[in-house]
């Protein structure tokens, strides 16, 4: 009896299949397709699409709508499938291993914490994809109705597919989150209103217009399309990250690739907004999308910065610390990348020519003033965050709720505007940047009223945008300084890697 | 690294907060020893212990397994140690055999040599009666055979075992010492904390004993249960002939002797000596003044008394026994990392 090895662990002898596989796409599968969710999933599609399809055949044969109502069948129950119950299925996914301490022991061994997000989501898209396998014999049976664009129906699956696959990444990612409301709310009303959309799309009429898109014969289809890859894998992929980065150990370095990709991401959409003449509200809006995710995390991530992180910037010395300012784990560094992924944001906006003015300085101001709001909200929450103190176990959660009941605020004056006849008092909210669109409005009606009706131009936003870059400054300063408290801890996680030798032996 | 300990910690700190679980400890376990890892809830055990297992960061101090330290090189401390935790999940659909045989593919077995070397595992843990049983529906003790089997599956130098016995029944228990006596003597290094002393004191060559983060004692389970005390004293039950008061009397007037408790023909004498010549010197005297000493007997106490002993001199601010001295070692300057 014993417990030596008989040799070293090696990867060359694979004898079978599996052993081809991670690990954790061979464990997951073996739990996920036993998994009763799993198997009544399957069986529950298999015999609602039979016996609903069969019922509408016999239904609606002599109508020549019978093709589209089998379409609409089809796509309905894989829709729900696909883009609802399975992403649903992640929610638990790391964290019922965090909950079980059974991350503890993955990470012990050489699975790295990618490779376990990785696996846990590949096994749940694999079971997507046999789900979405199964779907073809009810596509033959389809055919022979007739009036069927197969290239088009077909597209619309993989569509599907693919958007459920990058579902399934945000709530496998997410679901590392300690934070019920991250992890389990947002999941869960995305679901609800994919639900309703599905519902809604599949069978009104809008399915021609969707299956029509999906022939990619109509103009502009192809940039969508990039477009929607583009943030489809960029949503995923941050997510992915995210549920990596937290259940790693803490000596590994998950933040500086995410922050690097971003810009990175930031540029190429900058690229893409000059080459697809892109509208100046759809260049703020995607850049936006970009950018709100990685400065949400950047401002809340917890800092923990051990020797080994500093080692690779290290080596590159004065630069490599200079960068290192940006690009360390932990949000008083993250304070830093925030302040650049906004200039070059506000780079790339102010760059896009404003439509119908060749002047690249005449920015649509309602929109610079929506964009103002929403970037001073993002820094007046982290500020917030970093009031409230150190102690703060859930920050991101915490974030999101200070970010909501800003949100909140705004609405209620708002509401309030809506009611008064003497709006004045808003300005005393200016430094609310929630409050802006009572604000725009208020400028606007200020600009139509009787009094001023006769003067031509559009309303004059000068003062509010003012105000808005001033609070943005402001807000982004006091952050500053309180990261700034956190660089001497910075410096001596630098000095200890510096003295420990890279090796020991 | 060849000469380095098996495990050393140095000045080892780790706050949450205002709250101190690791308050400057330093301890040395040679190689192929298992070492006891004693202390009431909230020591700090489990913290250095996740500490050593690079699943935790110290505040400032230093871990080292083999001579390498856990913070700047875990990777290279992974390889190096098994971790059985004090609570685990199981997976759910997933049978013995299939979760050793995850693990194995975890950590880089292939083919025909995982499949052996999962065998072998669940051979060693007598788990191959139970390979087609789901893990989620076995006994505490079937559990923590196949933990202790997962965290041997690398064949590592160093085990670290957080409360292995806890929540076992007896037969569990002997069972695991069994396995644990078997890893020893294979000479696997062996880190063991849990809270059945007794059984810590047949296992362990030493124990080391935490306090409020603190180390209070280092040593063998033998000179805690000789009745060696905090300050290298002795306990003596003495009984003797005719008025049991005159024993009390006598020690009053003699210094370095403690009348502790009365018994029904004397009492408990601590002398404070741990030299078996000085303790036979005051026999004699004790005799030559008259007392009629019918039994002199060194009391045996159990690890159990003598920790609760140990704790009670503390509160008492009495001190304990002095721990031993590691060298001391460059230290990691700590980062304020919180949030």
């Amino acid at each position: 009896m014993t417990t030596a090895a008989t040799s070293a662990p090696t990867a060359t002898s694979l004898d079978e299949f599996s052993d081809r596989l991670s690990p954790m796409l061979v464990k997951e599968l073996r739990q996920g397709l036993r998994a009763k969710t799993f198997v009544i999933l399957f069986l529950t599609l298999q015999a609602l699409l039979g016996v609903v399809l069969l019922t509408a055949v016999g239904a609606t044969s002599s109508s020549g709508d019978s093709g589209r109502t089998v379409s609409s069948i089809i796509f309905f129950f894989f829709s729900l499938a696909a883009l609802v119950a399975q992403p649903l299925r992640g929610v638990g996914a790391l964290h019922n291993e965090i909950k079980g301490q059974t991350i503890d022991l993955m990470v012990l061994t050489r699975l790295g914490a990618w490779r376990i997000v990785l696996g846990k989501w590949v096994a749940i898209v694999s079971q997507t994809a046999l789900l979405l396998i199964t779907i073809f014999p009810y596509l033959i049976l389809r055919y022979f109705f007739g009036r069927m664009d197969l290239f088009a129906e077909l597209n619309l699956l993989l569509l599907i597919f693919l958007g459920s696959a990058v579902f399934t990444a945000i709530t496998v990612g997410l679901s590392a989150l300690p934070s019920i409301i991250i992890r389990g709310l947002v999941p869960l009303f995305l679901a609800i209103y994919l639900g309703g959309g599905i519902m809604g799309l599949t069978f009104g009429r809008e399915i021609d217009d969707v299956i029509k898109f999906c022939s990619l014969r109509e103009d502009g289809t192809g940039w969508a399309l990039l477009i929607g890859a583009l943030f489809g894998g960029y949503f995923g992929w941050f997510s992915l990250g995210l549920g990596a980065s937290i259940i790693a150990p803490m000596a590994e370095n998950h933040s500086t690739v995410r922050r690097i990709v971003v810009i990175c991401l930031l540029l190429i959409m900058g690229l893409i907004v000059h080459l697809a003449d892109l509208p100046r509200a759809a260049a703020g809006a995607f850049l936006a999308l970009i950018a709100t995710p990685a400065l949400v995390i950047a401002l809340t991530e917890p800092f923990q910065l051990l020797p080994p992180m500093t080692r690779p910037f290290l080596k590159m010395k004065m630069a490599g610390k200079l960068a290192g300012r940006a690009f360390y784990p932990g949000w008083p560094t993250g304070v830093i990348f925030s302040g650049l992924i906004i200039a070059l944001c506000a780079a790339i906006f102010l760059s896009v020519p404003a439509r119908g003015s060749r002047s690249m300085y005449s920015v649509e101001p309602a929109l610079l003033v929506m964009l103002l709001s929403g970037t001073c909200m993002l820094i007046l929450s982290g500020l917030v965050l970093r009031i409230l103190g150190d102690r703060i176990k859930k920050p991101m959660g915490v974030y999101i709720l200070v970010f909501v009941a800003l949100l909140g605020i705004g609405i209620g004056l708002a509401l309030i505007a809506a009611e008064t006849k003497n709006d004045e008092y808003l300005w005393l909210f200016s430094w609310i940047p929630s409050s802006y669109p009572a604000l725009i409005d208020l400028i606007q009606k200020e600009h139509y009223s009787s009094k001023s009706f006769t003067t031509t131009g559009s309303p004059d936003y000068t003062t509010l945008i003012t105000i808005g870059v001033a609070s943005c400054i402001g807000y982004y300063l006091a952050l500053f300084i309180i990261a700034l408290r956190k660089f001497s801890a910075i410096r001596d996680v630098e000095n200890e890697a510096l003295d420990q030798p890279q090796t020991e032996s | 690294m060849s000469n380095a300990p098996a495990i050393r910690v140095n000045n080892l700190y780790r706050y949450f907060g205002q709250l101190k679980a690791v308050n400057g400890i330093s301890f040395e376990i040679p190689h192929g020893s298992v070492c006891g890892f004693v202390g009431a809830n909230g020591a700090g055990k489990t913290t250095t212990m996740r500490i050593l297992a690079s699943l935790d960061y110290p505040t400032m101090g230093t871990a080292e397994i083999c001579g390498i330290n856990v913070v700047h090189h875990p990777e290279e401390v992974r390889r190096l140690i098994g971790w059985m935790p004090d609570h685990f999940g199981n997976y759910d659909h997933m049978t013995v055999v299939e979760y050793l045989d995850f693990y194995a593919r975890a950590f880089g077995y292939a083919g025909k040599e995982r499949k052996s070397r999962v065998e072998e595992v669940m051979e060693f843990t007598d788990l191959l009666p139970l390979a087609d049983r789901f893990s989620n529906k076995l006994s505490k003790g079937m559990t923590q055979r196949l933990c202790l089997g997962r965290s041997l599956l690398h064949d590592p130098q160093v085990l670290i075992m957080d409360e292995p016995a806890a929540g076992l029944d007896p037969k569990a228990r002997v069972e695991l010492k069994h396995l644990i006596r078997v890893l020893a003597e294979e000479g696997k290094t062996i880190f063991i904390s849990s809270h059945i002393l007794s059984e810590l004191g047949e296992m362990c060559d030493s124990l080391l004993f935490v306090n409020g983060g603190r180390i209070v004692h280092h040593g063998d389970a033998e000179s805690l249960k000789l009745g060696t005390d905090s300050t290298g004293g002795m306990l003596f039950d003495v009984q003797v002939l005719g008025d049991p008061t005159a024993l009390s009397d006598w020690c009053v007037v003699h210094p370095h002797i403690e009348f502790l408790e009365s018994r029904k023909h004397g009492g408990r004498v601590r002398i404070e000596t741990t030299e078996p010549e000085r303790a036979a010197d005051i026999l004699a005297r004790m005799i030559k003044d008259g007392l009629k000493v019918i039994e002199f007997h060194k009391e045996q106490r159990n690890l159990e008394d003598a920790f609760i002993d140990m704790l009670g001199r503390i509160d008492r601010g009495e001190g304990a026994i002095p721990v031993e001295k590691t060298p001391e070692q460059p230290t990691f300057t700590p980062p304020d990392i919180q949030n």
